[in-house]
């Protein structure tokens, strides 16, 4: 048994025990602790699977943001029913464990009935890393989410905007984040916005520019300032307001028009749909599309149409 | 045994116990973190069965899983917007009526 | 000889990242619990941050874990600070059974 192996049984088991802890328990609170810890795990095995834009993306915002808007949407049930929510049981069936079991079957077959195909010539990833040098890309998954599957990544971009479209729809025009955190005027507070927005925002900056050749790009940088947004949302230095400027919606809606444009703009030139662009063009479309993710988690997590800056 | 089977064990079990979460569970949004179990279980089998022992795992799961992520993450956020619009409106956080939950 | 050094270093920082979490689970209060985990985590972090600094020799590597090391205590102070503050301001009390 290699020290490898060791680690990932380890990774594993650990990832196994905080799942159950995350739907066992009376606190919903606790649960939602222990899905964040779920979440730093799974970014864990993302580095060891060798998946580094996985790594980040999950880090940021499978144990980051979807935290963050739990505890946002725990506060404001807890405001509305203290009782319920705290004791949240499960209920008693004799069923439930046959059918989890009998999906776990399921999924452990499917796992090792996928297995062999690893070994078959000409998976869509051997054909994608053989034609990388065509494109001058050094990042195969960016080639394959702005080039080989950009037509894919249009259509998620639509779900992303449809989710947050969705979210106002259906969010009450008078509930908004609660006030923020009154310490937010503590100095360290203070210093700790201004030592780590500047370094988010390098840190995502830097991953957008290397992302064509390294591990980064849109989404992973994205995600990276969203959780700044929500760093500066809590501290209140940004507001949630009730109406949005045509800035903001130009700005949600930019991601999309990028990607359509690249899709689009190579059949004006009388290529095929989604031909290659180039290097400019490609950067062009992901700056777009994380100034979108941003936005759209940004003001997803503040349960608003737009945000404004503290004056 | 090499390593891709060992995360093919765990993402069953992890699905397993989201399945059963999301059954069991009577508050919304425990089964909304037990879903979201069960979508990492799923990213963590396509990951796992295209990475076969060591190698340079293949980027075609990868980006879709990189995308998978951001889509769950809006999703969510979605569902808790519903879950908190609903237990506004009928007073209780369960499917079902109050007295049942 | 650097080699094992750094393996020295690494098994000192698991040993005190251990030591905050055993604090963490078994003192009595939040108070006690902050002092066990930032201090003896803290410490952890930066003897395995050398650890693989020594371990990966170049400067560029060991400049970035230092700074890994930075944010990670900065991070850690504020929080600290804040569920600290928190609890004094709900009154929360000290001892086995202040809850």
């Amino acid at each position: 048994m290699s020290a490898g192996l060791l680690v990932d049984a380890a990774l594993g088991l650990i990832l196994v025990g905080l799942a159950l802890q995350v739907i066992s328990g009376h606190q919903l609170f606790r649960s939602i602790v222990f899905y964040v810890a779920f979440g730093l795990v799974m970014a864990m095995i993302w580095a060891r699977l060798g998946a580094l834009d996985l790594a980040l993306a999950d880090a940021a915002l499978g144990a980051g943001l979807v935290g963050a808007l739990m505890m946002v949407a725990f506060r404001r049930l807890v405001e509305f029913e203290p009782v319920q929510t705290a004791d949240a049981g499960a209920r008693d069936s004799t069923l439930v464990p046959v059918v989890a079991l009998l999906s776990a079957a399921l999924v452990a077959a499917l796992g090792f009935s996928a297995l062999p195909v690893a070994d078959i010539e000409g998976r869509a990833g051997e054909l994608a890393l053989a034609r990388l040098d065509e494109l001058g890309l050094g990042n195969p998954v960016a080639a394959v989410v702005l080039v080989f599957r950009g037509f894919d990544t249009l259509i998620e971009m639509l779900v992303l905007l449809t989710a947050y479209l969705g979210a106002r729809v259906v969010a009450e025009p008078r509930t908004r984040l609660a006030e923020p955190v009154q310490a937010y005027e503590l100095p360290l507070v203070r210093s700790l916005l201004a030592v780590i927005v500047p370094i988010v925002m390098l840190v995502a900056f830097n991953l957008l520019w290397i992302g064509a050749d390294h591990p980064g790009g849109a989404f992973q940088a994205g995600s990276m300032l969203a959780a700044a947004g929500v760093l500066l949302l809590l501290t209140g230095r940004l507001l949630p307001v009730e109406r949005s400027t045509w800035l903001t919606r130009l700005a949600l809606m930019l991601g999309v028009a990028a990607l359509l444009l690249l899709v689009l703009a190579p059949m004006l030139a009388g290529h095929v749909a989604m031909a290659y662009a180039g290097r400019g063009a490609l950067l062009a479309a992901e700056a777009a599309m994380m100034m979108s993710i941003t936005l759209t988690l940004t003001l997803l997590f503040a349960g608003a149409p737009a945000v404004r800056v503290l004056r | 045994m090499n390593d891709p089977l060992v995360y093919v064990l765990t993402a069953a079990a992890v699905f397993g116990i989201g399945v059963h979460g999301l059954i069991a569970a009577r508050h919304l949004m425990r089964k909304l973190l037990a879903i979201n179990l069960m979508l990492s279980a799923v990213f963590l089998l396509l990951l796992a069965t295209s990475a076969p022992l060591g190698q340079a795992p293949d980027p075609v799961p990868q980006a879709l899983v990189l995308t998978g992520i951001v889509i769950g993450v809006s999703s969510t956020a979605f569902a808790l917007a519903l879950m908190v619009r609903l237990v506004r409106r009928q007073g209780h956080a369960s499917l079902g009526r109050r007295d049942e939950r | 000889m650097t080699e094992w050094l750094a393996i020295a270093l690494l098994a000192g920082g698991c040993f005190f990242i251990f030591a905050g979490t055993v604090g963490m689970l078994r003192l009595p209060d939040v108070y006690c619990r902050l002092h066990a985990m930032t201090k003896a985590d803290n410490l952890g972090l930066l003897l395995i941050c050398l650890a693989l600094a020594m371990h990966e020799g170049r400067l560029r590597g060991a400049l970035l874990l230092g700074l890994i090391w930075l944010l990670a205590l900065t991070a850690s102070t504020v929080s600290s600070h804040l569920i600290a503050r928190h609890a004094r301001a709900r009154r929360i009390a000290t001892g086995r059974f202040g809850r």
